[in-house]
């Protein structure tokens, strides 16, 4: 069994090798094949390898090419730097050989400039050498040359020396004789030599000394004016306005040499000496102006008047001053009158003048080259010392004066006003009004045109205080005398039509009463376009002012504007007294007439008022009345006056009729005939008045209303018919049921038993 | 329009350089002015403040020492709700000048106005005017009293404050209150353009 399975295995072990043989041999001669592929192969390669040996070599060389070439552009970069320096040194080096050069033609130069004379030409190197970087120079010479350079510079030095003292010397030569050429000649030369203060100011010395020789000479021909003289009032104000506008003529001529020569920013010097200057010579004006007008004594008077005459100006007034002193105080108002145009014209250019110099100065920094903040400050030195200087304190006590007497003249003239007030033919005011306006309007305009803000706004403040001090209690004496009646309806007002002296002292104090009622009124107009007109005038008047100033003048006008509210309120109360005392009597009479009346008409009754236009003979003479004392006030008040009134006399109307017509009784025809007769009065007024009058007779129209119905039924219906037209109702239930109570036919339980 | 029910004028006066300005600013603007210069004629601030609900305006009047500027002044007292009077504890001479302010106030100002004595500068050791001195003058002129310090803003609010009070409450009492007095109505013109006057005018 055994050997069996040894043989099987045998067998197959051989079956495997044979086939393995088998493989072997096909492998082999596979193998046998590509040997001569492979033989070829080899051949290739050895043809190429001479080639690779090239590619290597080849390869290191490139390599060697390029580090070169960066080698070589690195060193190029390196000389492209050395010659930029080498260049700019070659440009200083030039500079400084420049400067050498300039140098010793500066110094040559100077030496035959100044022995020819020639100073501009000396004055020239000279600034070149001031010019120069002397530092520089001195860093970059050796030091053999350098003993050559500070030789230079120091002859250079001793020059401008020199220079200064020669053109020093020839300048004031020039300018004690006034050498106008020479003069001009070197104040050129000293901004050359870094001397511009020592120039611009010998010069504007200079300059003052023809100022105040002028100022001087004018003065004096003004001291030896005779008062016949035409020019003799406002003389003053001549001498001040020829020492402004010398100064400002001067600086017109020279500003432009200085800008020229010292450039801007150096205006300054020369307009601030002008200016004290100024200051020095106006402050002699100004003494001559004082004594000239007496300005302390007559303000001290003026004062006296003023404060003498707000405590005794009532008392005094009747038992009037001897006409010596009348034509006294004329005469004094007139002179006062001149000096104050003067005194307005003084300040008025010397405000221009300040405005004048602080705009030169101002625009002259700004032109400068000084950097802003250093602008700034100097602007600001320069206000700050002009603001504090002698011209302005002397114009401020000249502004106090002028105040004192301003307001004396105002106060005077309108004590004058009241004194001597007129009424004339078919004018419904009186002199006092046109008086007094045309005074408040020439102060304040000379107040404004002084250009003090200050000064305009206490005119303003006084002029309050007259309006609603001497005005009004002048206007209020006249109220308060009243409205007398009496004999009025047969001579209305003959006044107006300038019968004063023909007729009674009642009729006279009648046209008064009109006359203060209008004035009043119209006064108060006319401080509405006072204010507007001085409104209108600021901005012209007052060009410099800071809002802080507009607003105080804009109180200050505010204020004024009020003050016509005072006098507003007094013409109210005057009409008030006027319809009290002339309409309330009519109506009374009326409403009398009313009462007394019988209201329970027959058919008869009532048709026969039909006739005269449907009224009772009674009402009927009420409404002629009424209508020509309307019309007689229509002719002698102002129109807003007669309005007023007309309302006044429609309330008092309304009030006492409707107390009359609750106190009668009535049957239908008579509440119907009432009806009436209100439709009627109601038609009349309403025609008469500009505005609508039908809401002031809304609850009396009610009452008609419930008197004329024909049952208390029907009472509902006009209630509800009233909700639904959104009427005011005026009635209270309670009156409803009132007026319901005065018609006969109604019953009394009925209208308790009534819903309204 | 801005709202206020009272709007009342409060001058201050005195001598120069005894701290009306300052007095003035450290009550509108809240701060101790660094060396300005004198006052030229006349300041003009507001400041609204509240008495009991209300809004009162204060227009106060900051007016020079100098005489040359007593006219301009004098002009602001006649319609003055209050005038203040201020000198400084620290000088004598200001507050010798005190009775010659009064009698310009007694001259000029409303009898009805509110007088004031204050004396100012209380932070400086250097007093000359002890307390006792200016309220005995202050009540023998029958004048409201305060000592301040426009420096150190000691009862400069207080001072104000004060003055606003008592003004409206006089003003109530006597119901003169113009609710805010009307704005000026610069656009109406006259009517009648053939007057005389409104022709001038024009
Ligand atoms: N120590 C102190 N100095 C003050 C006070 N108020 C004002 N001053 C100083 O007094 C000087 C005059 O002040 P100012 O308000 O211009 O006085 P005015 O002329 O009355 O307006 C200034 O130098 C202020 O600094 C204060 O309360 N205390
Ligand atoms: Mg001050």
């Amino acid at each position: 069994m055994e050997m069996c399975e040894e043989l099987e295995e045998a067998e197959s072990t051989l079956k495997q090798l044979s086939k393995q043989e088998e493989e072997t041999c096909a492998r082999l001669e596979e193998l046998l094949l590509s040997h001569g592929d492979i033989d070829q192969r080899i051949q290739k390669i050895h043809k190429l390898m001479p080639s690779f040996q090239l590619v290597n070599s080849d390869t290191e060389e490139l390599n060697k090419i390029v580090t070169y070439t960066a080698s070589l552009a690195e060193n190029i970069s390196r000389k492209v730097k050395q010659l930029d320096l080498a260049k700019s040194m070659v440009a200083q080096s030039l500079q400084r050989v420049d400067d050498i050069m300039d140098l010793k033609a500066c110094t040559d130069g100077v030496k035959t400039a100044l022995q020819n004379e020639d100073y501009e030409q000396a004055a020239a190197h000279v600034h070149r050498f001031l010019g120069l970087d002397q530092r520089g120079l001195r860093s970059c010479v050796d030091i053999q040359e350098g003993s050559s350079l500070e030789e230079a510079f120091a002859q250079l030095t001793e020059a401008q020396q020199t220079l200064i003292e020669i053109v020093r010397q020839r300048f004031n030569e020039a300018l004690s004789c006034a050498d106008q050429a020479s003069i001009e000649r070197f104040f050129k030369i000293f901004p050359l030599l870094n001397q511009h203060n020592e120039g611009l100011t010998k010069y504007s010395n200079y300059l003052c000394r023809q100022v105040t020789e002028n100022a001087v000479q004018s003065l004096r021909k003004a001291q030896g004016l005779t008062k016949n003289d035409k020019r003799y009032h406002i003389v003053l104000a001549d001498v001040f306005s020829m020492l402004f506008e010398d100064i400002a003529r001067v600086v017109e001529i020279h500003q432009p040499l200085v800008e020229r020569y010292y450039a801007h920013g150096h205006i300054h010097q020369l307009i601030e000496i002008l200016h004290k200057e100024c200051c020095v010579q106006q402050r002699r004006i100004f003494q001559e102006l004082l004594s000239m007008r007496a300005l302390a004594r007559r303000c001290k008077k003026a004062q006296d008047i003023v404060i003498k005459g707000s405590v005794e100006r009532s008392s005094l007034r009747g038992n009037s001053s001897s006409g010596n002193l009348v034509q006294d105080s004329l005469s004094e108002t007139k002179e006062i009158d001149a000096i104050l145009e003067e005194m307005s014209l003084i300040h008025k250019h010397a405000e221009l003048y300040l405005r004048f110099i602080k705009r030169r100065v101002n625009l002259d920094f700004e032109q400068s080259n000084l950097p802003p903040e250093t602008k700034a400050a100097k602007i600001a030195e320069f206000e700050s010392r002009i603001s504090t200087c002698d011209l302005c304190k002397d114009m401020q006590e000249l502004t106090s004066y002028y105040i004192c007497l301003e307001e004396f003249f105002m106060v005077e003239s309108v004590k004058k006003a009241v004194d001597y007030e007129s009424y004339e033919e078919g004018s419904r005011t009186s002199s006092l009004l046109e008086d007094v306006f045309f005074l408040l309007k020439k102060c304040l305009r000379r107040a404004f045109s002084t250009s003090s803000i200050d000064g305009a706004c206490a005119m303003l403040n006084h002029t309050c205080s007259m309006i609603e001090g001497e005005f009004h209690k002048a206007s209020n004496e006249k109220i308060q005398r009243g409205f007398p009646t009496g004999a009025m309806m047969d001579h209305a007002f003959n006044i107006i039509q300038g019968k004063i002296q023909s007729h009674a002292e009642q009729e006279r104090d009648r046209g008064v009463y009109i006359v203060t009622l209008n004035n009043l009124e119209t006064a108060c107009e006319y401080i509405n376009t006072l204010v507007g007109a001085l409104n209108a005038e600021c901005p012209k008047r007052f060009p410099g002012g800071t809002p802080q100033d507009r607003a105080k003048l804009e109180t200050c006008l505010t204020n004024l504007q009020q003050s016509g509210n005072k006098l507003r309120s007094l013409a109210s109360n005057g009409i008030g007294q006027l319809s009290n005392s002339a309409i309330r009597p009519l109506v009374k009479v009326c409403c009398d007439s009313f009462h007394t009346s019988n209201h329970q008409l027959t058919e008869m009754e009532f048709a026969q008022f039909e006739a005269d236009d449907g009224l009772r003979p009674y009402m009927q003479q009420f409404m002629m009345n009424l209508d020509q004392l309307i019309n007689t006030f229509k002719e002698v008040l102002n129109p807003k006056n007669h309005e007023q009134l007309v309302a006044l006399a429609a309330s008092d109307i309304t009030q006492l009729l409707e107390k009359a017509a609750l106190k009668a009784v009535y049957n239908r025809l008579g509440g119907m005939q009432f009806d009436r007769e209100l439709r009627f009065l109601i038609g009349y007024l309403t025609k008469i008045a500009s505005w609508s009058i039908r809401d002031k007779f809304s609850k009396l129209t009610q009452i008609a209303l419930l008197l004329n119905v024909e049952s208390v039924s029907e009472v509902e219906d006009i209630c509800s018919a009233n909700v639904q037209s959104h009427l005011t109702w005026r009635l209270t239930p309670v009156e409803v049921r009132q007026v319901l109570s005065l018609r006969v036919e109604f019953k009394s339980d009925e209208i308790r038993k009534l819903k309204v | 329009m801005e709202d206020y029910k009272f709007l009342f004028k409060v001058v201050l006066i005195g001598n120069a350089g005894v701290g009306k300005t300052c007095l003035v600013r450290r009550f509108t603007q809240g701060m101790f002015p660094p060396g300005q210069g004198a006052t030229i004629g006349v300041d003009f601030l507001i400041k609204t403040v509240e008495v009991d609900g209300d809004k009162v305006k204060l227009q106060i009047w900051d007016t020079a020492g100098q005489e040359r500027f007593r006219s301009i002044t004098q002009s602001y007292y006649r319609s003055a709700h209050a005038l203040v009077l201020v000198y400084d504890i620290s000088s004598q001479p200001t507050f010798d000048c005190l009775p010659d302010w009064l009698r310009e106030i007694e001259q000029y100002a409303s009898p009805k106005v509110l007088r004031a004595v204050v004396g100012n500068k209380i932070d400086r050791d250097d007093r000359e005017i002890p307390t006792h001195i200016g309220e005995e003058f202050a009540r023998r002129n029958d004048m409201y009293f305060i000592e301040t310090s426009a420096k150190e803003a000691d009862n400069v609010e207080k001072l104000f404050t004060e003055i606003a009070h008592r003004l409206t409450q006089e003003a109530r009492a006597s119901r003169y209150s113009t609710s805010g007095p009307a704005a000026p109505d610069l656009s109406q013109s006259p009517s009648k353009s053939d007057n005389p006057c409104c022709k001038m005018l024009q």
